[in-house]
């Protein structure tokens, strides 16, 4: 049973890191983390912070598009290409072929923050002599970010076209990162149906905004271990939650 | 026993948006038993890519039953034992041929050196050893199909499903993939396939089950079908003057007969009798030919008995219909196409010229 989950993982790992995508995100990623030492000494003195700033938005924001771009077509290309009809014709449950899915894009997506972690590192010592460990909490965060995001890039490639996916992915990664401050604004300004909306958007919506401690890293901020596990936790039940309803879709698929 | 069974299985398939019908497959009935091949003929869009979709589980039935090895089609532990074949199938680009094998086994559970070596003896099966280490998205159609089949068998399946597992193949190719399937039936195993190349699933099935518009219009053996098919017998004589062939009774004379006829004797008739009055007539008999309907002859006459339901079976038609040959005895042709002013004999021996074969 694991090793058809994984063999579906692997095939999908495969494919991602294949795509000629991969290597032109992998390719801008080294080129934009390679930049913040031009850009970090206009900084009088802030070369550390810009740099770290720089590299973790490029981590957070290519990664997000690996896992969307890849993440929304990968079981409606299945579909549409036709392969699915010889790997669903094999003793494989439904289940095992969208968790299959996500854990090699999830591998994938990994792979790529992995590298870039490595890279930001590197630069980050190049140019402040030490290595800053804390940026590595942030990157944690990040990546259960990503892993919640490529569980919904999967759930929307089983029920919309890719572009319809993407979009719909974006806008909740926009509304994510903004809806506290959307409420906010509401709170403040807005009449009473705006803040009702607002409320159920902010419920409605994960906020990622849990996650993102990169700013707070950066400007030497620590980040309590309780705070990381529960955000951790906030993503992974989110995580979950669309694959539940990915499978739950794609049990009732018919393949015309 | 059984290892396919279709019970009154319909399906049917409505526009998403005003719910109409669109098309209805069924009620299908029918039954594979083991260790036959079954030939699931049927024009296209008859319905067969539908049927097997339904055996394998990619479609779920409107009503009725499907049996497959004895479980319902959704299940997971008959599909260890099944081998199927999706019409033009299309597999992971960026896979070699041998990873692409690879993956499969792995999704039966087959160790890595049993993955490997299974994946290596059966590219060599299907003619592909030199193509193992080729990117699927380099090969031909013919070369898909090939690697198709060769997932189809990963498993060493008891029953396997193969829709139109001959498309796109060359002549060379579709008697190796013919061979693949008689050795699968040598060894035990049920072969189900879709095809519309009726000369193939002459030659290796056991019985043939026709579909048009949806529905099985006829099983049977394709002994039996050939038997049954209605034969006549052409006699090809020279010598034979008009006067003789009209005191012999012999209607619609095209023109010259004397160099050369064929008179058509439909079975049943005294062909004896028949050859013996022509000798007396001073006619030299150049040969006597048994003639038989091929499986496609019985195929077009089904469909087109069965295109329209509600009218039942239409009397046979002579001319597009050759292998029914109402009254007696009759000249079909002259021999000499171009010269007789008989248009419609003459046409009359074209269409049998391209339909009918030799007797078996």
């Amino acid at each position: 049973m694991k090793a058809i989950v994984l063999g579906i993982a692997a095939n999908t790992f495969r494919e991602g890191v294949r795509d000629r995508l991969f290597l032109a995100v992998g390719v801008f990623a080294a080129f934009v983390l390679a930049s913040s030492l031009v850009i970090g000494p206009l900084s009088l003195g802030e070369q550390t912070r810009i740099t770290e700033d720089i590299g973790l938005a490029a981590i957070s924001i290519l990664s997000f598009m690996i896992a969307v771009l890849v993440g929304t077509s990968i079981v409606y290309r299945e579909i549409e290409r036709r392969t699915i009809y010889t790997v669903i014709s094999k003793p494989v449950e439904r289940w095992q072929f969208i968790l299959g899915k996500f854990v090699g894009l999830a591998g994938t997506v990994t792979l790529l923050v992995a590298s870039m972690t490595v890279l930001l590192l590197l630069i980050d010592f190049a140019v402040a002599r030490q290595f800053n460990g804390n940026i590595l909490v942030a990157i944690l965060l990040t990546w259960m970010e990503l892993m919640l995001l490529t569980a919904l890039s999967v759930l929307m490639s089983t029920i919309a076209s890719p572009i319809l996916g993407a979009i719909f992915s974006l806008l909740l990664y926009v509304i994510g990162h903004a809806s506290a401050d959307i409420r906010d604004l509401a709170v403040r300004f807005g009449s009473g149906v705006l803040r009702v909306m607002t409320d159920v958007v902010y419920y409605a919506v994960p906020n990622l905004e849990y996650l993102n401690v990169r700013s707070k890293v950066t400007h030497g901020v620590n980040i309590d271990p309780a705070y990381v596990a529960f955000a951790s936790a906030y993503a992974l039940l989110y995580a979950i939650a669309f694959l539940v309803i990915a499978v739950l879709v794609f049990e009732r698929k018919e393949f015309k | 026993m059984p290892v396919l069974v279709f019970d009154e299985v319909t399906k049917v398939f409505k526009s998403s948006i005003r719910g109409r019908h669109l098309y209805t497959l069924g009620p299908v009935n029918l039954e594979v038993e083991r260790g036959e091949v079954f030939g699931y003929l049927g024009p296209n869009a008859a319905g067969k890519t539908t049927t097997i979709k339904l055996a394998m589980g990619l479609l779920k039935p409107t009503s009725g039953r499907i049996e497959i090895l004895g479980s319902g089609s959704n299940s997971v532990q008959a599909r260890r034992r099944i081998g199927f074949l999706p019409e033009q199938p299309y597999f992971y680009q960026h896979l070699t041929a041998q990873e692409l094998l690879e993956f499969y086994g792995n999704l039966f559970g087959l160790s890595r050196d049993e993955n490997r070596r299974r994946a290596a003896k059966l590219l060599d099966l299907v003619g592909l050893s030199a193509a193992s280490a080729t990117t699927i998205s380099k090969f031909s159609k013919g070369m898909l199909q090939r690697v198709g089949l060769a997932q189809a068998i990963v498993n060493d399946p008891d029953l396997v499903l193969l829709d139109e597992p001959l498309t796109g193949l060359d002549p060379a190719g579709r008697r190796e993939i013919r061979d693949l399937i008689l050795d699968l039936k040598s060894r035990g195993k049920t072969v189900f396939f879709s095809s519309h190349i009726l000369q193939d699933v002459e030659m290796i099935c056991d019985r043939v089950g026709i579909l048009v518009g949806g529905k099985i219009l006829r099983v049977a053996s394709v002994s039996e079908v050939l038997e049954k098919s209605v034969r006549w017998t052409e006699v090809e004589v020279t010598g034979l003057s008009s006067e003789a062939a009209r005191r012999l009774g012999l209607d619609d004379i095209p023109g010259n007969v004397e160099e050369k006829a064929v008179i058509r004797v439909a079975e049943g008739d005294d062909l004896n009798g028949t050859i013996g009055r022509l000798m007396q007539e001073g006619a030299k008999i150049a040969s006597v030919m048994p003639m038989r309907l091929t499986l496609e002859d019985y195929f077009l006459s089904e469909i087109e008995n069965g295109s329209k339901p509600g009218e039942g079976k239409k009397p046979a038609n002579p001319v597009n219909n050759p292998g029914s040959v109402p009254g007696g005895p009759r000249i079909i042709s002259n021999g000499l196409e171009g010269k007789s002013p008989e248009g419609d004999a003459n046409a009359r021996t074209d269409l049998l010229a391209s339909r009918v074969r030799g007797a078996r």
